[in-house]
């Protein structure tokens, strides 16, 4: 869905954890056409972006729940800006570039450990929703209600994240092997 | 530890690692070990900021390097006891893989 206005635009779209690349590329291609991230919300699918001028710009996506100054500092130093300051884990990073294409993850151990970093926080969302179901169980408080029906799609859609993350993680490492 | 348990936990280094430990030789912060590491390889080597980050976070947390200084938003590292020698043991891995390719080769 794309609502256009003047010289900004919202885009929605639905995307998980393994198909951080193709966002990737999707708001440099968007930056290239002219319309530069400047804000992202609902869970990371609702992007919204101003007309600015064309130009190369990587865009990188981080996912880190817990860091201190000096994270911000070390890719400022590099030349990346923070596109929008959420209280998401979820941080993305813009740099201009002409030739060599930047990154800020140069090897497959550090993409291999941020994607952990998510399978970690779904575990632990997941659960957190196993000790709610297991509490509904026992005290068989609206069992036939809505709430463990919720609480078991959650825990099948916890599943299906982290199977798809996990099978991106064993094709980056089989990726890596030269021979 | 002693060293089959340093060397079964850490080696091999990747290249990363390898290079953010033997620039940390000298006390360094992030950015200028990327620098670095950028100039002493000619520019074959890039460690991006986040491979960086991860890299320090985790050594940190293992005590192969340690914090000295922090000075506007840059922390500053130096190589601990623990990071010497365990760069050591892989520095006389390389030595052998080095030697092996040599003799084995005929050089």
């Amino acid at each position: 869905m794309v609502v256009k206005m003047k010289e900004e635009k919202t885009v929605w779209r639905m995307w998980g954890g393994w198909e951080i690349e193709k966002m990737e590329n999707w708001l440099e291609e968007m930056e290239m056409e002219g319309w530069a991230l400047y804000k992202f919300d609902f869970t990371m699918m609702r992007f919204k972006f101003k007309k600015s001028e064309s130009r190369k710009a990587r865009y990188c996506f981080d996912y880190q729940s817990n860091v201190g100054d000096d994270y911000y500092g070390i890719f400022q130093e590099d030349g990346w800006e923070l596109v929008d300051e959420t209280i998401s884990p979820w941080h993305i990073w813009r740099k201009p570039y002409q030739d060599n294409r930047p990154g800020i993850f140069t090897d497959t151990r550090s993409l291999v450990e941020r994607n952990n970093r998510q399978i970690r926080n779904i575990t632990l969302a997941a659960i957190i929703s196993l000790i709610l179901l297991y509490i509904e169980w026992i005290t068989g408080l609206s069992y036939a209600g809505i709430i463990p029906i919720l609480l078991i799609f959650s825990l099948i859609f916890y599943a299906y994240l982290i199977t798809r993350i996990h099978q991106h993680n064993k094709k980056l490492k089989n990726n890596a092997i030269k021979c | 530890m002693d060293t089959k348990k340093l060397q079964k936990k850490y080696l091999p280094l990747t290249e990363s690692a390898y290079y953010v430990l033997i620039s940390l030789n000298k006390p360094r912060h992030g950015y200028g070990i990327m620098q670095h590491v950028n100039e002493i390889t000619a520019g074959r080597i890039n460690i991006g900021a986040g491979t960086m980050y991860g890299n320090l976070s985790r050594m940190e947390k293992e005590g192969l390097i340690s914090p000295v200084a922090e000075e506007d938003r840059k922390k500053i590292y130096e190589l601990s006891e623990k990071g010497k020698t365990v760069l050591e043991l892989e520095i006389s891995r390389l030595e052998e893989l080095l030697n092996h390719g040599k003799t084995e080769m005929g050089k």
